[in-house]
Order: structure tokens, then sequence, then C-alpha cells
């Protein structure tokens, strides 16, 4: 016999302590489920201690000297837990079970059908609360992102602000002082530096922006594709010298939850910043293949790919020294990486006459949630 | 001589900007607030607004430029902004707008990509030569 013809495997029943009958009718349901059998509680907390999934525990030959009120008193696992009643014990099950805790009586002789259907509801139940977790601890973090994206966005606009009432005025002076005599040139020098200085600030927040800008999503999109889009169209705002075409070879799209949106985006945003992406024959390529899906930026002429894969493991400031797209690409490649995605750099291929191709592999689990479609 | 309106609420900005459009020749207004710009842009009819979207005393940047929308049409709108281009973007909606000038910017690049096509438009449009392109935020002229 099966559990509604699913398999339910992957989350564990603990039975615990059972007599002769139960395990006859355990061989019976056993299809479909995996029943970890055990003689005694310190068993039982054994495997729950090894299992991560396991939905429900069965207790049988319950009495009121066992361990069973020990462990029901003591903290209650996630896992629905049932306790099997004989039919001497029906008047006084609830001396035995509590209407206090969380254990749901079965009286036996128990029929194998029924126990299929409590089991199934069981793990229903259990999966729905660990999805039900899940979204919370990812909706909470995302509110914490959100705040420390809205701080820093208040932050960066102030500092942004500084910055340039330090470079507009380093700009007057030197043309004033370029004007003058050429003695004061030094004094020219050191105003370019400020203004290089600044600018390096600026250049400095638009890359970590996309650390701390997770849980905001200004732009809204609802698919891996729109996400591509957007990513682009807001590099080439920023970057009105770029010269980039699309390809979009895959028959499929995906719905991507909101943290996943904006960190994709972000993180492509970074990557795409770095690519130096001045040349005609610039390309990105959007492939879905038997990996799933995959982002191919080709540069024509490999001599311009500025990436040095050195520095993305290594502490942030040692990029100071480096190329100021160091910063971009290696907090893209995290942002990406955080998600399950990874980067590389491929050689040319059939479909790339020269050059190399930066690919950005987006995460597997992607492709296996469809577009949400109404 | 063309007139410019620089509508923001940081006067060492502000200052610096009129030093530096002033020393090109053209006549520049200031405004530390929207009920100041719009004031001085009803009075004065610019050409050209350089405008930031964070203002304060209650009218945004936003707002500022909605009622120049529907008092001018054609003036040229700047935004100079500490924000991104995504912020600001989604900010101005579907507003037109013709440039994003992130802060800090070069006035040098002011000078070299910004002043030259300003002109070039405000020549084309005296000279009848173009009409005004009614694009949608995203799409910027300069």
């Amino acid at each position: 016999m099966q559990g509604s013809g699913v398999d339910y495997s992957s989350y564990p029943i603990i039975v615990v302590n059972p007599d002769r009958d139960t395990s006859s009718w355990l061989k019976e349901v056993q299809q479909g489920y995996a029943f970890h059998i055990v003689s005694h509680i310190h068993e039982c907390k054994r495997v729950l201690a090894a299992q991560k999934q396991v939905a429900a525990i069965v207790f049988d030959q319950v009495n009121g000297n066992n361990e069973f009120s020990t462990f029901m008193k003591g903290q209650v696992p996630q896992a629905e837990i049932f306790a099997l009643l004989s039919p001497d014990q029906y008047d006084s099950f609830r001396d035995l079970i509590p209407c206090s805790t969380s254990c749901h009586p079965l009286f036996k002789p128990c029929h194998p059908e029924i126990l299929c259907l409590e089991f199934a509801h069981s793990i229903e139940r259990y999966i729905w609360k660990k999805e039900r977790d899940l979204l919370l601890t990812v909706r909470k973090q995302e509110n914490w992102f959100s705040l420390m994206g809205q701080l820093t966005r208040e932050w960066s606009h102030e500092i942004r602000n500084r910055a340039a009432i330090i470079s507009l005025n380093a700009e007057i002076s030197m043309t004033k002082v370029r004007k003058q005599a050429s003695k004061h040139s030094n004094a020219a020098e050191t105003m370019e530096k400020i203004i290089e200085q600044c600018l390096k600030i600026s250049h400095t927040l638009d890359s970590v922006r996309g650390l701390t800008n997770l849980g905001q999503n200004r732009l809204s999109a609802d698919s891996l594709m729109e996400i591509i889009d957007q990513a682009i169209f807001l590099v080439k705002s920023e970057l009105p010298g770029i010269l980039v075409h699309i390809e979009k070879n895959a028959a499929t799209d995906l719905s991507l939850s909101l943290g996943e949106s904006t960190r994709l985006r972000s993180g492509l945003v970074n990557i795409l910043r770095c690519c130096n992406l001045t040349e005609d024959s610039s390309t990105v390529i959007v492939v879905e293949d038997n990996h799933g899906f995959r982002l191919k930026i080709r540069i024509e002429d490999a001599e311009k790919l500025p990436f040095d894969f050195r520095y993305v493991e290594g502490p942030l400031q040692d990029l100071l020294d480096a190329e100021p797209q160091m910063l971009d690409l290696c907090i893209g490649i995290r942002l990406l990486k955080s998600l399950g995605g990874e980067v590389c750099l491929e050689e040319a291929d059939a479909d790339y006459h020269r050059g190399m191709a930066l690919v950005v592999n987006l995460p597997t689990d992607f492709r296996q949630r469809p577009l949400y479609s109404e | 001589m063309y007139k410019f309106l620089i509508i923001d609420d940081e006067p060492a900005i502000r200052d610096v900007l009129k030093f530096f459009l002033e020393d090109k020749g053209f006549e520049v207004y200031l405004a530390n607030d929207g009920h100041e710009a719009l004031s001085i842009f009803r009075d004065k009819s610019p050409e050209v607004v350089f405008l930031d979207l964070l203002l304060p005393n209650g009218k945004t940047g936003k707002d500022v430029l909605q009622e120049i929308r529907k008092l001018n049409s054609q003036t040229l709108v700047i935004i100079i902004t500490g924000s991104s281009v995504e912020d600001t973007l989604s900010i101005i909606g579907h507003l037109n707008i013709q440039q994003i000038l992130r802060k800090p910017f070069r006035l040098e690049h002011v000078e070299k990509q910004i002043l030259p096509k300003i002109e070039q438009i405000l020549i084309s449009r005296r000279q009848g030569l173009t009409d005004f392109p009614q694009g949608h935020s995203a799409d910027l002229e300069l």
C-alpha cells in the first residue's frame, strides 16, 4: 500500500516501541514511507538528531510509567506526534495524553488506509510548516536588507553630495590655477588628484551598493528575462558609451522572488559595468541548456577583458590598488555566488571566433521553477 | 544668451555651477527649494533646468518636474542627483527628462558633453529644424 501514490520517503517517520500488531501493519503501509523503528525513546532522540526531516513520531504501548510523558514535557520537535492507544486505554487516554500536549491519539485496531492518510497529512503539514518558516526567514532577511539598502542609499546620497562639493570646487580652483603662471602647476596636479579621489569614492559607492540593496525592488520585474533587460538598461544609463547587443536563445523564462531578482540584477549590473562593453561586437547571450540558464558576455577583443579572478575570494580592501572595475567584478561574482550561480571565463568555441567570453552560470535551481502565468 | 535655472538645496553646488555657467556666458538663476524654483521658472522661463530630486520644504524634485512639464513641455531638464540611475528613474517615472547627471560629476564633462548638445538642441529649435522629442524618462536625449 502506498500513501496517496506519492513518495514520502524523504520525510522519515519514527515508530517507537511497536508491538507485534503494529509491526505487522507497518509492513503493509511501508511502501512510499521511510519508517525508523526504535525500541526506546533515547534511540528516537538519536534518530531525531541524525535525520533532518522527521515528519512524524508514532509512540506505541504508551502508559503512564514509560518515558513518553518525560519526552512530551521536554522540547517537542517540529514533527507531529501520535500515540497508538489500545482499547483498554480508551476511557483514560486524556490522563496519558493531556490536551495541553501536541500529541494526537490514534485508536487501535488501526486500519492501514487510515494510517496512510494520517501519515500523508502529517508529512504534508510538515512540508507546509517548513516552507512557511523558510518564507518567514526570507522575509525577515529581506526586511533587514531593505533597511540596510534604505540607510545606505541615504548615506550614499549624502557622501556623493560632499564628494561633489569637494570635486567641483577643486575643479574650479584647478581651472583658475591653470590660467595663471606655470609655476603653480603642482597645485593643479593636486587638484586633479582630489577630483580623482572624489570620483573613486563615487565608483566605490556604486560598487558596494549592490551588496546593500538586496531587499529593494525599485524596478519591478517578475522574470529572468526582464531582470537581464533591466540590468543592461541600467548599465547603459550609467555608462552612455556602452554598445551591447542581446541575444536570447532560451525557449523559456523563469519567475524569481523579490530577493532573488534584486540580488541577480545587482550582480549582473556590477559584472556588466566592469566589462568594458564599448566594442560594437559586445554581445550578451542568454543560453538555456542541460546545465540551466547561462549568460555569456562576449567581448570580441580578449585583450580588453579586465578580469583578474585572484581578488574574488580575498578581502575587498585588497582591491584598493587594483583597477576600479575589479571591485565591481568581485561584488558581482559574490552576489551571484550567494544565489548559487558561478562566473568563469570561457575560451572561444564554435560560436565565438576569437576572444573569450565571460560566462555567468545562473543558479541551477532557477530552472526548476517555471514562470508563473495567470 | 540662454537662461539656466539651478535647483539644489546645497549652496556650494549651486554656487559652483552658477560660477561655471556664467563664465560660459549663460544667464543663471538659483533656487534652494521647489517653491522658489517654480516662482523663478514662471517669472524667467529658463530654457534649461538643473534639478536636484531631494529638495526641502515640502516640494520634491518630482513635484517640481511635474509642474515644469505642465508649464512648458519643451524645457530641457537635467537631473543632478546623488542617487543611482535606477532610483532616479523609479522616482521620476514617465516624466520626460533629458539627462541624469550623477554627483559627483566633472565640470569638464558638462562643458564638453552636455553644453554643446544643449546649445545644438536650442539652436535647432530656434531655427525650427527639429521638434522636441516627446520621449519617456528613459530616453536620455542628450
